[in-house]
């Protein structure tokens, strides 16, 4: 039988009366802080996808009762089907926590977030957007003296496929202000793993990590730099046998990585802002043992992260072991309201062959005081799916009196594969803000495809309907009604995979 | 085969538990609501909470700025009320709402009112914020929070949000999302936190 999750339910409900009370006399009293996200989904189109589940529901529920400098808190989640196998559900309570901090630091056991640096060498976080929870389980401590500030970890992150949590990664971090507009940092992390089912590792696996960083911030210009080593030092067995592709067994010297991180902002004018970021990662990637968690390291991967649909539906898919590449950006505001930025972005790998390149250009400029557009160009080359997309998007937003605006958005996107030849969609929103309150969006797509081996042509619609309504302040209630086409979700080179979806959709959340 | 649609079973009561308790308690706890008789102009003047429950002590926090400097909740509030308003990069409405946000800073500036525009854009944008900043000669304070600190810390869910801390810690006022004509709610509650003007009868 699985674990009884009612428990932190029940007292939750037993302490709601008292969330957020304070004691009338002025005397400390306890603040309970929560946040429940529910989503669920029913599929209509059972029938042409027997494999897709017909029912999908994830449930999150965090709580925290703080009690003037000290904290503790839980996270439920369920998940039905589980994250990876649709013939199971997973529940239970998966984050416990307890932490006090002091003037100068803290200290947490339990479950944490933690980033050294930009995160180059490590970042544990989470982005439900993408279903990323890289939370750690143990203990981290943070201090400040003078003008360093430092903080040290203990923990293990959860491998999504076993449910388990083996690695054991220690680290620990140190930034200095040196003045002038300087600061310096340095880490230092070592992960170790005798758990059984390690690829029959010959020897306990451990892995090093160094790296540094440095800072310079002036009124027009400011730059940094970050560099990380990582050092392998085990041999699997496989790694000691020679293969046709690699004929001489690996060397301890085989497994070493690094990764180079360099940014730099320029604002000589008024009004005028760009930025140049460097990448160079090689043998970068610092996983778990199981390799099905998510990555302890999050190097920045120099694509431009854009909230429009199409655009965010083919980038480029962050290879942490393989490449080099840089990305500048230019930003002009020459009036208020008007805004122009282009972008320019390049990977390749570590031999030289290009890996993907984008333009970007958008102009936003007000029309008059109730109109506002913008238009927006955008080209992506990526080799590893062998993908060209050209992607031209309007834009315009109309603001009548008061809270209420009405926004439509058209984009165009014409994609080149080698694989599956020509393609072309046809994407539009309309989107009505009746007041803060009350948001109303139906977004239509319509897509063509020619059948590179018949010349054939085939098309396939989606039309959706959105409404977002807050029943009361506290309370959220989001409900999707129709067909959306399947497509990636990509947050900073990391993607997610939206099956198609047709049915009725519902996102309730609750906080107080 | 049984085990399994037991635990799916379980799951799915537990959540539409969660679902109905949460309804109850957050209503509950909901401090201020707004009738459905009240037309949207009317909100304006009742307080309304979407995170943190008004009148509750603001969570202390201390952020690097855009020059990696060190800024604390409780030292802006020494000065007075403080406007704090959650925003990224990739979030339209928090772009169209920043603004209306200076203009507000620029106006209660010399009766105490701090503003901290918290940007939550993750390490990978980071490097363009300021870019960002500069380029719109925005004269707020920017600080950053790359790893989601302040959104665990703050109960919040989206973006652009918006706290008023009154000068005694407390949270006055907060607001979800961005509608052009939301300024004019929320300099209503910024004019009930700050001390009278000089000069006038005390309005």
């Amino acid at each position: 039988m699985p674990r009884t999750s009612l428990a932190p339910l029940a007292l939750l409900l037993c302490l709601c009366p008292a969330a957020g009370a304070r004691a009338d006399d002025g005397a400390p009293a306890v603040d309970i802080h929560a946040l429940n996200q529910l989503e669920y989904s029913v599929n209509t189109d059972e029938g042409r996808n027997p494999a897709k589940p017909k029912e999908i529901l994830e449930e999150w529920l965090d709580v925290d009762v703080r009690f003037e400098r000290a904290l503790i808190g839980f996270r439920y989640e369920a998940f039905q089907p589980h994250e990876l196998r649709a013939d199971s559900a997973r529940e239970g309570i998966v984050q416990r926590y307890a932490a006090f901090d002091w003037e100068n630091g803290s200290i947490r056991v339990g479950n944490f977030y933690e980033i050294f640096g930009r995160g180059l060498l490590f970042r544990s976080y989470e982005d439900r957007a993408i279903r990323i929870d890289s939370n750690m389980e143990g203990v981290l401590l943070t201090g400040r003296v003078a003008r360093l500030a430092g903080k040290a970890f203990s923990g293990r992150i959860r491998e999504v496929e076993t449910d388990r949590r083996t690695d054991v990664l220690r680290g620990a971090d140190l930034e200095g202000d040196v003045g002038g507009g300087a600061r310096v940092g340095a880490s230092y992390l070592i992960l170790s793993s005798e758990a059984p089912g390690t690829a029959g590792a010959a020897e306990p696996r451990h892995e090093e990590v160094v790296g540094g960083r440095a800072s310079f911030a002036r009124d027009w210009f400011d730059a940094s730099v970050e560099a990380g080593r990582i050092n392998r030092l085990y041999i699997r067995p496989e790694d000691l046998i020679p293969t046709p592709s690699r004929p001489n067994p690996r060397t301890y010297d085989d497994l070493r990585g690094t990764g180079f991180y360099g940014s730099l902002g320029l604002y000589p004018l008024s009004g005028v802002a760009v930025t140049a970021e460097y990448k160079d990662y090689d043998e970068f990637r610092f996983q778990p043992v199981n390799s099905s968690g998510t990555d302890y390291n999050n190097p920045p991967a120099l694509t431009r992260e854009t909230s429009y649909t199409l655009l965010s539906r083919h980038p480029h898919i962050l290879s942490p072991n393989d490449e080099k590449g840089f990305q500048v950006e230019a930003v002009v505001t020459p009036s208020p309201g008007t805004t122009i930025t282009l972008n320019r972005s390049e990977t390749n790998e570590q031999d030289g062959d290009l890996a993907f390149h984008e333009w970007f250009a958008e102009v936003r400029r007000p029309i008059g005081e109730r109109v506002e557009a913008a238009l927006v160009y955008d080209f992506i080359e990526d080799a590893e799916s062998e993908t060209k997309n050209r992607t031209p998007v309007i834009e315009i937003e109309y603001h009548p009196e008061g809270e209420r605006s009405l926004r439509g958005e058209y984009q165009f996107q014409d994609t080149e594969t080698a694989r599956l030849g020509k393609s072309s969609t046809h994407f539009a929103l309309v989107e009505c803000h009746v007041n803060l309150d009350l948001t109303f969006s139906v977004v239509g797509e319509h897509a063509g495809f020619l059948d590179p081996v018949s010349r054939e042509g085939a098309k396939d619609d989606f039309v959706y309907a959105q409404a977002d309504y807050h029943l009361t302040p506290n309370h959220f209630l989001s409900v999707t009604v129709g067909k959306r086409r399947a497509g990636y979700i990509c947050v900073g080179g990391i993607c997610r995979f939206e099956p198609e979806f047709e049915g009725v959709e519902a996102r309730f959340v609750t906080s107080f | 085969m049984t085990g399994r649609r037991a635990i799916r079973a379980r799951a799915h009561h537990v959540a539409i538990g969660a679902l109905v308790v949460l309804l109850v308690a957050g209503t509950i706890a909901a401090p201020a609501e707004q009738s459905p008789e009240e037309k949207p102009e009317d909100a304006a003047a009742k307080p309304e909470s979407k995170g943190l429950s008004l009148g509750g002590k603001a969570p202390e926090f201390s952020l690097p700025d855009l020059d990696g400097k060190t800024v604390a909740l409780s030292d802006r509030l020494k000065r007075g009320p403080v406007l704090i308003d959650f925003w990224a990069l990739w979030c339209k409405p928090c772009l169209k709402s920043l603004p209306g946000t200076d203009a507000l800073r620029e106006k209660y500036a010399a009766r105490g009112l701090s503003v901290l525009a918290i940007n939550t854009d993750s390490p990978r944008t980071a490097a363009k914020v300021k870019a960002y900043v500069k380029s719109s000669k925005f004269g707020f304070e920017v600080l950053t929070d790359p790893n989601g600190a302040m959104q665990r810390l703050y109960r919040f869910y989206r973006i652009p949000q918006t706290f008023l801390i009154a000068s005694d810690g407390t949270i006055a006022f907060s607001q979800l999302g961005y509608s052009p004509g939301s300024e004019e709610r929320l300099a209503k509650e910024i004019e009930k936190v700050l001390p009278p003007e000089q000069g006038s009868k005390g309005e």
